[in-house]
């Protein structure tokens, strides 16, 4: 079972609850997804409203885990602010850290991030740290205590699937005791059973459900997939190889000889 | 200068990036004159967030920058 700070979960899906086309889609996507973890975020609240009242109703009534983002983020002070915010608000040491870099490819800023985390963690926090594939970045944020990486697949909300697999499963070999998500630029079911095959613990995504032609059945292809890839990836995937391998045999062939083999 | 009818000093805050003149020394003065009735928010001044334990207390200076959150969709 993924575990996750101590904590067993028990889908290795995580879906995020914006851009649905109404609250009671968001709901039942949600459910259809079979996920485990709900992502969220903190934003201003509107004298005399109370919109954070009557989302939070619909997201408890789901009774998942809560992991809240920092998404908007652009500097170390405003990431820090915004997690601790979020434990006052959700009650949670869980956070999921963005550091945005660059307002076109929502890149994270990966030097921010570094920092960011090990600030937070040295306040208690439980960081999951949205960041790229580069190998450096993720070993600095598990030297600075991160248990989770979550590193990119393509720019958040491009639906491009794993563009750069290599650094991906070079990180899943250096880091066998972590627990790496792929988070962001999913598009189909295939990429998050693409992610799953290359041995990572879960996934995470969000539009690619909420954009759906029929978001709820999105979900559960997406729920499936994932299943789908990681009962593959403990089946043991063969190495591809560049050259044919005949499936059927060879000797027993029909007007087949041995002296033309 | 202070409000006549609660005697709280007006402060000039910013409160989530907008200026006002409100007449409140604690975050729970502020949120009850500037009509906040929800349940589920979170205040950080000047980037500090201040718990819910702490919204009693007379610690609004003028000129603070006041934040004021609730839960919201997020992916």
């Amino acid at each position: 079972m993924l575990k996750l700070y101590g904590e067993d979960i028990a889908s290795r899906l995580m879906i995020g609850t914006a851009l649905y086309p109404s609250p009671a889609v968001m709901q039942a996507a949600v459910r259809a997804s079979g996920a485990g973890i709900l992502t969220v975020s903190v934003r201003r609240e509107t004298a005399g409203g109370a919109t954070g009242d009557s989302f939070w109703a619909l997201i408890r009534e789901l009774g998942l885990k809560i992991l809240p983002n920092t998404a908007g983020c652009r500097t170390v002070r405003e990431a820090v602010t915004t997690a601790q915010l979020a434990r006052e608000l959700f009650g949670t040491p869980w956070i999921k850290l963005e550091v945005v870099g660059d307002d076109d490819t929502l890149q994270p800023d990966v030097v921010a991030l570094v920092e960011a985390a090990d600030i937070l963690i040295r306040d208690g926090f439980q960081v999951f740290p949205y960041c790229t594939e580069d190998l450096t970045v993720a070993t600095r944020l598990v030297d600075a205590g991160c248990q989770v990486v979550m590193p990119w697949a393509a720019p958040i909300g491009s639906a491009k699937g794993i563009v750069n697999p290599g650094p991906l499963t070079l990180l899943r070999n250096r880091f066998p005791d972590i627990a790496l998500v792929v988070d962001a630029g999913l598009g189909a079911p295939s990429h998050a059973a693409h992610a799953m095959e290359l041995g990572y613990d879960a996934v995470l995504l969000n539009t690619a459900v909420a954009k759906a032609g029929d978001p709820v059945a999105m979900a559960r292809a997406f729920g499936q997939a994932v299943a789908a890839g990681r009962t593959a990836w403990e089946a043991g995937l063969m190495p591809p190889r560049d050259f044919a391998s005949p499936s059927t045999p060879v000797p027993g062939t029909p007007f087949w000889h041995a002296a033309n083999s | 200068m202070t409000d006549n009818m609660t005697g709280a000093p007006v402060l000039g805050l910013t409160v989530n990036g907008e200026r006002q003149q409100v007449a409140a020394a604690s975050v729970r003065t502020l949120l009850d004159a500037l009509g906040y009735d929800g349940e589920f928010i979170a205040v950080a001044v000047n980037q500090a967030v201040v718990s819910r334990g702490r919204w009693g207390e007379d610690l609004l200076r003028d000129g603070d920058d006041i934040e004021i959150v609730s839960p919201r969709q997020g992916g």
